[in-house]
């Protein structure tokens, strides 16, 4: 897992590797670091291998907060493992309103 | 794969093989020393892990076998039975039982799902049987496996299922995520609500803590325990609510009404065993149903239903269940209830003791009406009213007793579906029993006595009255030929009609046999009602053939007899080729009589009423015919022998009164008999007291009975008059000739 | 990526049916024959889920239960124990060492892939 912050104000938070319940507590660290030092949240899930409910807990989060401090949030290209629990839960519209969803099932 | 399993199944023979020498070693360990653990432990391993491994390889009877050796020796192991010498031989076989059904697999090959052989079963069988009995006889434990509810299948709808996650599910190694990818194996997921609820305040969110939860729309047909079951594992950190479609909801309305009464238990346990529920749904509002009571200052008289209502409240408010499912539920239990206490209305006596408390009350009526007659005599004014209250005592006594010995006479009825089905069957008949009135209430003894004559009714009917089929269908008939039997009650009586819908009675033939038989003259004119009546003479029967069911000999006047001499009376209405009706009139008890009071002489007697045909005027009565000293009487053109009963009883009075005389002309069966008495005193209704043995030779007599006003009278029994009424004919016609 | 098991059991043969079946279904799948031999090549492998027995030498299921939940890198780890009806009691002290989930032998393999999958899906 690797995190890369930038100071540009659109500069993508990005998660790499597993984003489970081991990882969780230094990923929340980097999403805390990243809130205070930029006034937008756009997370770079493309490069994730792995999503557990933790991790998909933190994303949630995530846009509960920039929805709370009234700041922009966007999710950058998630990778295909991101997009199928997306989907498993309906949670694109809510998440990732720009990109057009995999449709299938209902 | 099948490979792999070869070398799998390999391993686990050999390692059988292992597992059983270890077994036999502690079996022997255990010979010298029965309380030795680690022996005791190896035998339990032993065949705890052959029934573990032969299970995953699907050898079923391998598993059935050990596991009921391995429930033993967990027994045995934790103390709850000894290990006994005869305990050891039985495991010793079974060691070697278990031995060959593993050689029997290695035969099979594939083919492990072959039957094993008829010897091997048995020996089986009969280990397993030695062991189960033995067990019985030590610990007498009858494992009480309640029966499997039937889960109910759901159509296509949408199930509702809320899940809140606890806070340290994530920690205890449950992935949410997991269970809804399953689920979604299940059925179609419609929709799905995901919310996230972190504390307000970003500090305290902790990353590893769950905030988890979601509102499923799901669609599937799985039924309510197998979509609980996604969840069993998450059981500990969730609150899981599944709420079925409405289209369940009928089916468990319907599984609710059609619950037996042994299987309606507490409405949470009735709710689980349609499949409304899950236990794990039940035990949360359980546990929030003791919380609440807890918590609740006032004290409350906690009865079942108010515990219910709450409980329901809960299980509805939890969204487990809907109102109207509870409704039904609830609904169910009370009527098993209400039955249940019927039952326990009811407590089982002997007949015997009942017949002796009717007895002691017929004593006791006797007794009280003695004391009037002492206190009357006395002029005891002011005990009158001590008297009255104890004769009204009594009287309640008298009727309550004889109450009690009441019962529907249903039972014995249906009895006879039976016979009308088995004899139709031998005579190719299509008959159907038809029972009606069945919970109409007569004297237990009264029941019994007229059982032989109903059995004789209602053969003749299948024999007699219902045509074959082909004849049926030749008139134009149904097929099926219909008995009728109905009870009900007619002031103070019981009536039963057998009716039947076949040929009915032949008025010509019977005519005919009658005149054949010297029963009545060619020129006799008689009624279709009186003609009816002649086959209640004695020996006519009018199928010429007799069948081995009805035979021939038995007819229909012994029927008239029994019932007769039960104080009942028979009517009978038959069209030829529409059906015979026979209808039985019955007193609801043999301890009540409804008599015909009399007097002669010094004293006075009751007649059953239901016997008695007519009364007459004496010297009205027609001119005596005194051919021998007999006692004849020309009624309308008819002989009737008579008694006098101051002359049977010898009790003339003393002074002789100029009065007249009355014929009470009796009937039993097709007899007739005239009673010259001096009074006739009117009906009556009355106990019937035996005469004590002193009088068991005494003829002509069947009891006595207390009248209102203390006097004793004597009741005839009018068929042993009639007896005596006809021998004297008997002998005077044999005189005559 | 496929999902990883570790079975835990002595009895080779039952190991062997066990991962035959969830190798068939698509995990990978590692086999302990014991608690400590567990513990020994939990050392830098990912697993997803845990599935051992119970009564086992040298290390026993409870014990193997209660360490896993000491190493930083497993803690989270489901963990399904193989059990008896005959075992209450080992069931509650299994659950008190954080084992969540449970299976009952004799079982066919069908049965495991369905409580397996509940967990995680391969």
């Amino acid at each position: 897992m690797t995190v890369n912050l930038t100071s540009a104000p659109d500069t993508p938070l990005t998660f790499h590797g597993e984003m489970t319940i081991y990882t969780a507590n230094e990923q929340f660290q980097h999403l805390q670091q990243h809130l205070s030092t930029h006034p937008s949240l756009v997370l770079d899930l493309s490069g994730v291998t792995e999503l557990d409910s933790a991790g998909l807990q933190l994303v949630l989060m995530a846009h509960t907060e920039a929805t709370r401090r009234n700041i922009p949030f966007r999710l950058h290209n998630p990778s295909l493992i991101v997009q199928e629990v997306f989907h498993l839960l309906r949670l694109e519209r809510a998440l990732m309103p720009t990109t057009t969803a995999p449709k299938s099932g209902s | 794969m099948s490979l792999n399993m070869d070398a799998a199944r390999q391993a686990f023979i050999e390692e059988v093989a292992e597992l059983l020498q270890s077994m036999e070693d502690a079996l022997l360990a255990l010979e010298d020393n029965p309380a030795d653990n680690e022996s005791l432990n190896e035998v339990f391993r032993a065949m705890h892990t052959i029934k573990g491994t032969g299970g995953v390889f699907g050898y079923m009877p391998v598993v059935e076998f050990t596991h009921a050796v391995e429930s033993v020796m967990e027994e045995v192991r934790s103390g709850r039975e000894p290990m006994s010498e005869q305990l050891i031989c039985i495991l010793f076989a079974c060691r070697d039982h278990t031995s060959r059904l593993i050689e029997a697999i290695v035969e099979m090959g594939e083919d492990s799902g072959k039957p094993l052989s008829s010897d091997l079963i048995a020996t089986g069988h009969d280990l397993l049987k030695q062991l189960t009995q033995r067990t019985l006889q030590t610990t007498n434990i009858t494992p009480n496996t309640p029966e499997q509810p039937k889960y109910l299948p759901i159509v296509s709808d949408v199930w509702m299922i809320a899940l809140d996650f606890g806070r340290n599910a994530l920690r205890n190694g449950m992935d949410p995520l997991s269970f809804l990818r399953y689920l979604g194996s299940l059925g179609d997921i419609v929709d799905v609500v995901t919310l996230s609820v972190p504390p307000p305040l970003n500090e305290e969110f902790d990353p590893e803590s769950c905030y988890l939860s979601f509102r499923i729309a799901f669609r599937s047909d799985a039924d309510k325990p197998t979509i609980a079951a996604v969840f069993e594992f998450a059981e500990d950190d969730c609150d899981i609510r599944i709420l079925p479609p409405d289209s369940a909801q009928d089916t468990y309305l319907d599984l609710l009404a059609s619950l037996s009464d042994t299987q309606v238990t507490r409405i949470g346990e009735m709710l689980v065993s349609i499949g409304a529920l899950t236990p794990n749904e039940l035990a949360r509002a359980l546990a929030h149903q003791a919380d609440e009571r807890n918590t609740d200052a006032i004290s409350e008289t906690h009865s079942e239903h108010t515990a219910n209502q709450r409980l329901g409240d809960i299980l509805i408010q939890q969204g487990s269940i809907k109102p109207a499912v509870l409704e039904q539920a609830a609904k169910t239990q009370e009527a098993a209830r209400a039955k249940r206490q019927d039952e326990t209305r009811f407590i089982r006596v002997d007949a015997e003791r009942l017949g002796h408390l009717i007895n002691l009350v017929g004593e006791l009526v006797t007794s009280s009406a003695a004391i009037r007659i002492m206190v009357e005599r006395a002029g005891v004014e002011n005990m009158n009213e001590v008297v009255d209250s104890v004769d009204y005592l009594v009287a309640e006594i008298r009727d309550n007793a004889l109450q009690l010995r009441m019962v529907p006479i249903g039972e014995s009825l249906s009895r006879f579906r039976r016979v009308v089905r088995d004899t139709s069957k031998e005579l190719g008949k299509n008959i159907e029993l038809v029972i009606t009135g069945g919970d109409t209430e007569l004297d237990k003894t009264v029941v019994e006595k007229i059982t032989d004559p109903f059995m004789h009714l209602i053969r003749n009917a299948v024999d007699h009255g219902i045509e074959s089929p082909e004849e049926r269908a030749r008139v134009g008939k149904p097929v099926n030929g219909t008995i009728t039997v109905n009870a009900y009650h007619d002031s103070g009586h019981i009536v039963i009609e057998i009716e039947d819908d076949g040929a009915g009675l032949d008025v010509k033939r019977i005519r005919a046999k009658a005149e054949a038989k010297g029963l009545v003259k060619p020129e006799d004119t008689l009624s279709h009602e009186e003609t009816l009546r002649l086959i209640f003479a004695p020996g006519l029967s009018t199928k010429d053939s007799a069948t081995n069911l009805s035979g021939r000999g038995v007819g229909m006047d012994v029927v008239r007899q029994n019932i007769e001499a039960l104080r009942g009376s028979v009517e009978l209405d038959s069209v030829l080729g529409q059906g015979t009706k026979i209808t039985i009139i019955l007193p609801l008890t043999l301890a009540i009589i409804d008599g015909f009071l009399v007097g002669a002489g010094r004293d006075q007697y009751v007649i059953p009423l239901s016997q008695v045909a007519e009364c007459v005027e004496m010297k009205a009565a027609g001119e005596m015919l005194k051919p021998h000293n007999g006692h004849y009487i020309n009624l309308r053109g008819e002989v009737l022998p008579f008694i006098r009963l101051t002359e049977l009883f010898n009790n003339q009075h003393t002074v002789r009164h100029e009065h007249r005389e009355s014929l009470v002309v009796v009937r039993f069966g097709h007899h007739k008999v005239g009673l010259v008495v001096d009074t006739l005193l009117g009906e009556l209704q009355t106990v019937i007291k035996p005469l004590g043995k002193l009088f068991e030779e005494l003829r002509g007599i069947a009891g006595a009975t207390i009248l209102g006003t203390g006097d004793i009278a004597l009741i005839l029994d009018v068929s042993e008059l009639a007896m005596i009424g006809q021998m004297k004919r008997h002998h005077s016609d044999l005189r005559h000739s | 990526m496929a999902k990883t098991i570790m079975v835990v059991d002595d009895s080779a043969s039952l190991r062997n049916v066990v991962c035959i079946a969830l190798k068939s279904a698509g995990y990978d799948v590692i086999e302990a024959c014991d608690g400590r031999d567990a513990l020994a090549k939990l050392t830098g492998q990912k697993v997803h889920l845990i599935v051992s027995d119970v009564n086992m030498p040298n290390m026993d299921g409870i014990t193997l239960v209660r360490e896993v939940k000491k190493l930083p890198n497993y803690k989270f780890t489901p963990i399904m124990m193989l059990t008896t009806e005959s075992q209450p009691e080992k069931k509650q002290q299994g659950k008190e060492a954080g084992a969540k989930a449970w299976l009952v032998k004799p079982f066919q393999p069908p049965v495991l892939l369905d409580a397996v999958s509940k967990l995680v899906l391969p």
